[in-house]
């Protein structure tokens, strides 16, 4: 196959208006300080809108903001991480912080001919447009969705692939869509029916890889996978998957297809390259086909305050205060989380954490407690989740040469101000 | 220019400086609002434009002293047909993890001449080898 080489057809904006000379005449400081004000007005400015073109690709280049919510570590396709103290200041993780992982550019999607198919191995075969889908009864769940390579970079693996992913590949959202079985039923699987392949409308920019294209086993399709499209209240956005995506509670994120277009029933498992060769835990050396596939989440929690290398004022009910106030979130696969214990002499003994705020199955929990560093002029606190299944965090995950589901007990190490 | 470009030019001028105050002070406002508001719905379109945000890795192809133009230029025309720099410019691999990933990319697609993969996977190790 020949590829022209030509501009990338998936480049966009940041890369290529870099160092642009044709831009107008203007003076570098002023402009980058209108852009910082525009970018600071907010995503409901009527006026970003409108932005003349040398605006819209010169934001990007904009003075870094004081207080970074959203880290990116690829810009095409987006992969972009929640930063540590943006990530549970809410149960609910607000849409425009919560992280994005995609393979291929964001599918350009006709809401007039879009369809959504269930197909395959069924006796009744069914086709929604968008008004049909937006009819059907709908079901509110709020589950958390991570990354499979979340902590990818802390895992600090010779020679991993893929993008270097930090704690903030994870999310928490409100979710409203059609269960997957209300459609599954309606169709009829037939008896040799044994898998759900999700097709999707992304593809890359060139014909040579794969498409994504991701399948469950029909019992986990049949339980409690939601097709959704409404985000924490609002219509999906495009970057999570509009107008459509699936939402698997439990599993990591790869298995949530986005721009879900077909839903096809199948007596095998899909072959597809993200199924057999990438999301596997392979050992060094080993092979991925007999590797084990990358599904349910690991057992996790983040300390979200303090934060990494601060400097903390002490508390307490009265003076003299001895306490550092610690909070997290912390989550688990199916089986459910079923508690939090925080350190602070590396793990030698625990005390659990409470926890606080709202709870639903397979949702994050946040938590918070109180540590006490009386004489202590540094301190590294420690935080480990355990789930009803008997899972516990571990201090180092096992390696795998991808780095997939690091669920490493985080610590966090701070100087206390007397 | 004509006078009358300029005059046009004058007027978008003063329009996107009203524009920049005015908005200015609703940011300062809004910012405060949102971060109050929470869970904020995100609406049909997201842009880390409209989030404070960190750029993790570099966004540009090394290099250095004008030495490693050929091997850009590959790396351009053909990395860059799928994915950003940034996916480069945050790894760390040896010569046989970067002849891994070429060897994937090939299977893909990349029909780069073997000459054109020697300079791109040397060029990958000068700057993205182990640390």
């Amino acid at each position: 196959m020949n590829l022209p080489p030509s501009t990338p057809p998936g480049a966009r904006g940041r890369v290529l208006s870099r160092g642009s000379g044709k831009e107008v005449a203007a003076d570098r400081l002023a402009r980058r300080e209108f852009l910082a004000a525009l970018a600071r007005a907010g995503a409901g400015s009527a006026a970003l809108t409108a932005l003349p073109a040398w605006a819209k690709q010169a934001l990007a280049a904009a003075a870094p903001a004081p207080v970074a919510e959203l880290i990116v570590r690829n810009d095409w396709p987006e992969h972009w991480e929640t930063a540590i103290h943006a990530l549970g200041g809410s149960w609910l993780t607000p849409n425009e912080r919560f992280f994005v992982r995609s393979h291929f550019p964001v599918p350009e999607i006709d809401p007039v001919t879009w369809r959504l198919e269930v197909s395959g191995l069924v006796r009744q075969p069914l086709t929604f447009t968008l008004e049909e889908f937006g009819n059907l009864p709908k079901t509110d769940a709020t589950y958390v969705l991570e990354c499979a390579g979340n902590g990818r970079g802390l895992m600090r693996l010779p020679n991993t692939s893929g993008t270097q992913w930090g704690r903030g590949a994870v999310g928490n959202a409100r979710w409203r869509g059609v269960p997957l079985a209300d459609l599954l039923r309606r169709a009829e699987p037939s008896a040799d029916a044994r898998h759900v392949w999700f097709e999707a409308a992304d593809q890359a920019p060139v014909p040579g890889p794969p498409p994504f294209l991701r399948s469950l086993p029909i019992e986990k399709a049949m339980d409690d996978v939601l097709l959704a499209d409404r985000m924490n209240g609002a219509p999906l956005p495009r970057l999570h998957g509009a107008p459509l995506r699936a939402i698997v509670p439990g599993w990591f994120g790869m298995a949530s297809t986005k721009w879900l277009t077909r839903v096809r029933v199948e007596a095998e498992p899909s072959d597809n390259h993200f199924m057999v060769r990438g999301y596997r835990y392979v050992v060094p050396g080993g092979d991925p086909a007999t590797s084990s596939p990358v599904e349910e989440i690991r057992v996790k929690s983040v300390i979200t305050r303090p934060l990494e290398g601060t400097r903390v004022k002490l508390t307490g009910p009265k003076p003299p205060f001895t306490r550092i106030q610690v909070r997290g979130i912390a989550w688990a696969g199916p089986a459910g989380l079923k508690l939090v214990e925080v350190s602070i002499d590396d793990g030698a003994t625990w005390r659990p954490a409470g926890f606080t705020g709202e709870s639903e199955p397979m949702s994050w929990r946040m938590w918070a407690t109180e540590v006490e560093a009386k004489g202590l002029r540094k301190v590294t606190i420690c935080a480990r989740a355990t789930d009803l299944a008997g899972n516990q965090q571990p201090q180092a995950a096992e390696i795998n040469g991808a780095g997939y589901g690091n669920n490493s007990i985080h610590k966090v190490t701070v100087s206390v101000s007397p | 220019m004509s006078a009358r470009r300029l005059a046009a030019l004058v007027i978008v001028g003063s329009v996107l400086a009203v524009a920049a105050a005015s908005l200015a002070a609703r940011g300062a406002r809004e910012s405060t609002a949102r971060a109050a508001a929470e869970p904020a719905g995100g609406g049909g379109e997201i842009s880390p434009d409209l989030v404070p945000k960190k750029i993790a890795y570099a966004t540009e192809l090394p290099d250095s002293a004008g030495r490693d133009s050929v091997a850009r230029d590959i790396a351009k025309r053909w990395c860059l047909l799928c994915h950003s720099a940034m996916l480069i410019t945050q790894q760390a691999k040896d010569s046989a993890a970067w002849e891994k990933t070429l060897g994937q990319m090939a299977k893909w697609g990349v029909a780069a001449t073997p000459g054109e993969r020697d300079t791109l996977r040397a060029y990958l190790v000068r700057y993205f080898g182990p640390r």
